[in-house]
């Protein structure tokens, strides 16, 4: 009697998870000028969509009026209440309750509240018990479309121009780099875990110029490993977002001309100084994200999904499996595969069915070509079925 | 106390399946095919943006106007070529992209990536034309055999005569499909790949498709979903611009039917093709369908003009549906990659089409799409559901006075005050006094629990529904699963 069916025993199957990556660029050219109209106008790159609220800037791959577009990141920018830049009177900076609000908003998010309640503050090396925080930062919110179920560890990268001449942000100046590189070279192992939004590693600087940068954060004596040098912010890998300090930009401290963080169009325009912390507290939330916008040379990151599947060991050993029912197997009461009675049966399996336990077929799987089958051979079909 | 929590009953679920037929049209027209009237569209830094032609669908629509750029970069512990692509970590699961091949799978270490092909994955419409078969042979070979704008029906190599025959090979498109051809015979004794003699009683020309000339579309599911919507299809032959033939399967059984032809420029038939064909064809079979696959088949020869045009090759011929959407064809005889005895022959590279200005062609149809529906009836019955805990509720003064709470005098105990007056929001044609209290809540979400008390999802109203006790409600909540 030929076997048709064999119940499987939970040997027979097994759980896996595959983890399936893709590296995903996204050059500066992207993220600002590709599609821009007018070089001093920079908020009016199709790509760039502003909003009546102010709270955040969303940036696309393409015109956003085009179906062809994809949203890849929103950038908005805030400080805490305890900020040097907060000041007393919310009207003596533009949109200084909304950055307020942002920083609060993302900070309990993502690092989450202390015993009393209070909103804890980005800390830049994880320790939020102590040590320096992140009081004035850059978020970089990553759409699920590019970081998938999360950010790959280790694999973060961002570019930063940090030249003082706004027209030429990736030159190297005369006491600086030019650009600094902002990567979790150390996240694969040494992240953190205690943020309510899940895994995050530090970011840290390096940039070319290995001694004598005036960017504190990286001036350091040894910045070819990544981890000695300085922090410079945060990467929350489920979340998909990154926390810059604006201290990257530390060598734009200094007011114009010498220095502009804004464009300088801009700056002259509404009487600011065109440096960080004047544009930071005298520029709009879109206004800084725009100027951000301009100094970021390349970001770059490998993103995670997680493909769970159960496998099926499907054993047929060499008394089974031997027979067919298939129409085409008998001809005048006789086994069309065997010339002679004392042929041993022959079959050609061609598809494996998986059947519930009351009997209905669930799914099938396909071989890409018959096996032939008899009592000299036994065989395990591995079915992998993804969900 | 109000109910927060009620139970679905076996009348407030039913899983419904909502079946969907969208339109898919395309326009081909010099090599090129349009899908629904997309046109192509350059980018910046690509000659398209989307990567691909206006007739492709893009899987994940990914590397919108991105150009591969060596980078020098790398992201990880791959390379950055300025295009998104996936990669895996070889490990013990032994998994490969489809694309790799085994050699280079053995030769990666374990722990390194395997690189997949950078986006897009695109799909296509297709055509294959089968030409007449005048050999004796089932075989056909490299050996020039093929003309230009044709698809072998057989690849093949052979060992040496001395060495007897060793035939291996592959098999065209249209011979896999025999067995399906044969199942629809069901709806129409013209699904017979090689013609029966009941067939043929019935009127039936004798047809065997192996060896007759046969126009072959592919269209990908992606365009049409489940299957081609029965009765939906329309081809229109165009010629300058002037419709010459147009064939529908109007008997919705997978005939593809000639419901109009241009008399009048047929009216103008020369010796170029046989006259006796327009007398035949207005309202005769020229194609077959197959639903479930996305394959057109034209069959019919006759000639639907005096003019010409460049449908095989450099040779000029009539139009006929053998042609049809035959600019999505090769032009040019394929480039055979080298052979290797006894290994089956390599799929030959067919060439880009540019000759054939003056035949256009569209493809209407409609596509099947079948989404599972949830729904599911949420009832707020009369005298449930008037009480909130929201502080709005209360009256504002006592909400935030000292009287909402204390602890005992002795701390044994803490004392929730007895006496709350609700705010009393009942609409009145004066400021003061306001109507008569009556509890009112304004039910403005509805959550959705699995059985360990899960919320599993939320149904928000587009505006707070006023509830009253007198007053019940239903929300009818659906869901796509």
């Amino acid at each position: 009697m030929a076997t048709s069916s064999k119940l499987l025993t939970p040997k027979d199957q097994v759980s896996t998870r595959t983890l399936l990556h893709e590296a995903v660029p996204v050059t500066g050219q992207i993220i600002s000028g590709t599609y821009g109209v007018d070089a001093t106008l920079i908020n009016d790159a199709p790509n760039i969509k502003n909003y009546a609220h102010g709270m955040f800037q969303s940036v696309y791959d393409y015109p956003y009026l085009s179906s062809s577009a994809n949203h890849i990141i929103d950038l908005t920018v805030g400080y805490s209440s305890n900020s040097v830049l907060s000041k007393s009177d919310p009207t003596d900076a533009v949109q200084q309750t909304k950055k307020i609000n942002i920083y609060n908003e993302m900070a309990q998010v993502l690092v989450g509240f202390n015993t009393s309640g209070s909103i804890r503050e980005f800390d830049e090396d994880g320790d939020l018990t102590q040590g320096t925080k992140i009081q004035e930062a850059f978020f970089f919110n990553f759409t699920r479309l590019l970081t998938k179920d999360e950010i790959k560890k280790g694999s973060f990268t961002l570019e930063l121009g940090t030249n003082a001449d706004y027209d030429d942000p990736f030159s190297a100046g005369s006491a600086h780099s030019g650009s600094i590189t902002l990567t979790d070279a150390s996240g694969s192992t040494g992240y953190k875990v205690n943020s309510p939004a899940g895994e995050y590693g530090i970011l840290y600087a390096t940039s070319s110029q290995t001694s004598g940068d005036e960017n504190p954060l990286v001036n350091v004596s040894s910045p070819a490993d990544g981890t000695s040098c300085s922090p410079a912010g945060l990467i929350y890998y489920q979340a998909g977002i990154a926390v810059i300090t604006a201290s990257v930009f530390s060598t734009l401290l200094a007011s114009p001309p010498s220095a502009s963080f804004m464009l300088p169009a801009e700056a002259s325009a509404v009487g600011l100084a065109g440096s960080l912390t004047g544009s930071l507290t005298g520029s709009s939330i879109s206004g800084n994200c725009s100027f951000l916008r301009h100094r970021i040379e390349n970001v770059s990151f490998n993103n995670t999904t997680e493909l769970n599947s159960t496998v099926y060991f499907c054993r047929a050993n060499h008394n089974e499996f031997n027979c067919s029912s298939n129409k085409t197997y008998t001809s005048g009461s006789k086994f069309v595969v065997k010339t002679n009675a004392n042929d041993p049966s022959v079959a050609y399996p061609t598809t494996v069915g998986l059947y519930s336990a009351d009997n209905e077929l669930m799914a099938v799987a396909k071989l890409s070509e018959p096996l032939k089958k008899d009592p000299t051979t036994e065989f395990t079909l591995r079915v992998r079925l993804d969900y | 106390m109000p109910y927060s929590y009620y139970n679905f009953t076996r009348n407030d679920i039913f899983v419904n399946t909502l079946t969907l037929f969208p339109q898919v049209k395309f326009l081909v027209y010099s090599g090129s095919a349009f899908y629904n009237d997309n046109p192509d569209m350059s980018g910046s830094f690509t000659s398209s943006v989307n990567l691909c032609s206006a007739s492709n669908i893009s899987l994940f629509e990914l590397n919108v106007d991105r150009k591969e750029t060596a980078t020098g970069r790398t992201i990880g512990s791959v390379d950055d070529n300025g295009l998104i692509y996936p990669f895996i970590i070889k490990d013990g699961a032994r998994l490969n992209f489809r694309t790799g091949t085994t050699s280079s799978f053995i030769n990666t270490d374990f722990g390194k990536p395997i690189t997949g092909a950078a986006y897009p994955y695109t799909a296509s419409i297709s055509k294959e034309f089968y030409g007449p078969w005048t050999n004796d042979s089932w075989f056909r070979t490299n050996s020039g055999i093929v003309t230009p704008g044709e698809t072998p029906r057989f690849l093949w190599s052979w060992g040496s005569s001395t060495l007897g025959v060793n035939i291996t090979g592959n098999v065209s498109h249209l011979l896999a499909l025999k067995n399906s051809i044969n199942d629809y015979k069901v709806n129409s004794p013209h699904f017979e790949y090689s013609s029966s003699t009941t067939s043929v009683n019935l009127g039936i020309s004798n047809r065997d498709f192996q060896s007759s000339s046969v126009g072959l579309l592919s269209i990908p599911s992606i365009f049409y979903g489940s299957a081609i919507k029965r009765g939906s299809i329309t081809l229109e032959f165009y010629f300058t611009g002037t419709l010459i033939g147009r064939a529908e399967d109007k008997l919705r059984n997978g005939e593809l039917i000639e419901t109009y032809n241009n008399t009048e420029v047929r009216a103008g038939s020369s010796s170029a093709y046989d006259a006796a064909d327009l007398t035949t064809l207005s309202g005769s079979v020229v194609g077959l369908v197959l639903y479930e696959q996305g394959v057109i088949l034209l069959t019919s020869s006759a000639a639907l003009n005096t003019s010409v045009d460049n449908y095989t090759g450099s040779t000029a011929d009539n139009p006929r549906w053998t042609y049809f959407a035959q600019s999505l064809s090769p032009n040019a005889l394929p480039t055979f990659p080298p052979l290797v005895f006894g290994k089956p022959m390599p799929i030959p590279v067919f060439p880009g089409w540019s000759n054939m200005p003056s035949s256009s062609f569209i493809i209407d149809m409609s596509g099947t799409t079948e989404t599972q529906v949830i729904t599911m009836f949420a009832t707020a019955p009369k005298g449930e559901l008037n009480h909130s805990n929201n502080p709005s509720y209360l009256q504002n003064s006592w909400y935030t006075s000292s009287y909402t709470a204390s602890v005992s005098s002795d701390k044994s105990g803490y004392l929730e005050l007895d006496r709350k007056p609700i705010k009393n929001v009942v609409s009145s044609a004066y400021n003061d006094p306001t109507g008569s209290f009556e509890k009112t809540t304004y039910i403005s979400k509805v959550g959705i629990y699995d059985a360990h008390r899960n919320l599993i999802g939320i149904a928000k109203s587009a505006t707070p529904i006023r509830k009253t006790i007198e007053r019940d409600f239903t929300f009818k909540m659906k869901l796509d699963i």
